[in-house]
């Protein structure tokens, strides 16, 4: 269902010193939330851990969970400047994995599993979860018309796990208006099947229809135009370590993320993919 | 407004631009797969079709496409 351990392999662990040399400091490969023209990369990502954490209610006493944690930039965030009791993180990269628990950053925890397949017992007191779900459904499963009851069942373990009361400040990449110019088409089927196999972006409608019964929605923000800044600030950086990068990862590499970032900057541009920030309160029954 | 016959024109002389061939003997029923037409040029004589005839077709109605037929067919609703 959606990308296997392999594949987010193939998105994530070309090397997380690749991955260091254009994301921002923290290591943020989600879209960061702009407050105005001139802020930086950095200044807008812990922005964004922001707004997610106060969609998510989030206080010092609580136990937050982190799902699709990444190299752990909301997992050091919750610590750190909101100082959490304790914040949990689930990946299915193992190299991201790694990363974090290696940090040994108090009070924060790294799962190295598929979030779907994760038994615990553990409760939480609120969620954040940044721009996993593309992950959770294939093109082939979308075309089957199973896209909602994928991502219904991710609500409902969400909502498994917390504790009445618990918020969720949940954040998704989009998939908007098909292009219909060849060379676009041809550009988001490589970004699909090279550097994001077995993923596929939800519709808004689907996560919509999705997310009850088990989820309130009480805000929706479309960021379409901080996620077309964001990729193009990431491509920017990557260019200037160009001959790094073709040095010690190879040429198709850079050749690869400079088609996927240039189709991004475009894809967002031309309304062919956005970004939304939920509030969601748990139902409870 | 466009009849039917004008759509299925425009089909013709859109599909021979974008997959460089005749269409001459297409007709509203023909099985847009069994033209040899591909998904990309598919997308692209919609997108141009869309901007000859100042419409917008949703997304989720190309997935119900099958013959030229309903393609114009699509289109008519939005025209009308």
């Amino acid at each position: 269902m959606g990308s296997n351990k392999h594949e987010v392999q193939v998105s994530y662990d070309v090397s997380n010193e690749f991955f260091r040399l254009w994301l921002d400091e923290r290591m943020n490969y989600t879209c960061a939330t702009y407050e105005s023209d001139n802020q930086s990369l950095e200044a807008a990502q812990l922005n964004k851990l922001a707004v997610l954490s106060n969609f998510a209610k989030v206080t010092a006493d609580m136990r937050v969970l982190d799902i699709g944690c990444g190299w752990g930039a909301c997992l050091e965030y919750l610590a750190t400047a909101r100082g959490v009791k304790e914040a949990v993180g689930v990946t299915l990269s193992s190299a991201q994995a790694a990363e974090v628990n290696a940090r040994k950053i108090p009070g924060v925890r790294c799962v190295d599993s598929d979030f779907m397949k994760w038994e615990t017992d553990e409760k939480f007191d609120a969620l954040i979860s940044i721009c996993m779900m593309d992950h959770l459904c294939s093109p082939a499963e979308a075309r089957e018309g199973k896209a909602v009851d994928i991502y219904r069942a991710y609500f409902k373990k969400c909502w498994e796990l917390t504790r009445p009361g618990a918020w969720f400040g949940l954040q998704t990449i989009l998939r908007n208006r098909i292009p219909r110019d060849r060379k676009d088409l041809e550009d988001i089927y490589f970004c699909t099947h090279v550097i994001f196999p077995g993923g596929l972006n939800p519709r808004l409608e689907d996560i919509m229809q999705a997310v009850n019964p088990y989820w309130e929605v009480i805000t929706v923000k479309q960021n379409r135009k901080d996620y077309e800044r964001t990729t193009a600030e990431w491509l920017r950086r990557m260019r200037l370590h160009e001959a790094t990068i073709r040095t010690t990862w190879g040429a198709q590499v850079f050749e690869d993320y400079e088609r996927y970032l240039s189709t991004c900057v475009t894809a967002f541009d031309k309304f062919y993919s956005s970004l939304a920030q939920y509030e969601l309160r748990r139902l409870d029954r | 407004m466009s009849d039917q016959k004008d759509l299925l024109g425009l089909f013709k002389t859109v599909a021979e631009r974008v997959d460089r061939r005749s269409f001459e003997t297409v007709t509203r029923d023909s099985v847009i797969t069994d033209l040899g037409v591909d998904s990309l040029s598919m997308m692209q004589i919609v997108g141009e079709m869309e901007t000859e005839l100042n419409v917008q077709i949703p997304d989720e109605d190309l997935v119900e496409i099958v013959t030229v037929g309903d393609l114009c067919s699509k289109v008519e609703r939005r025209l009308a």
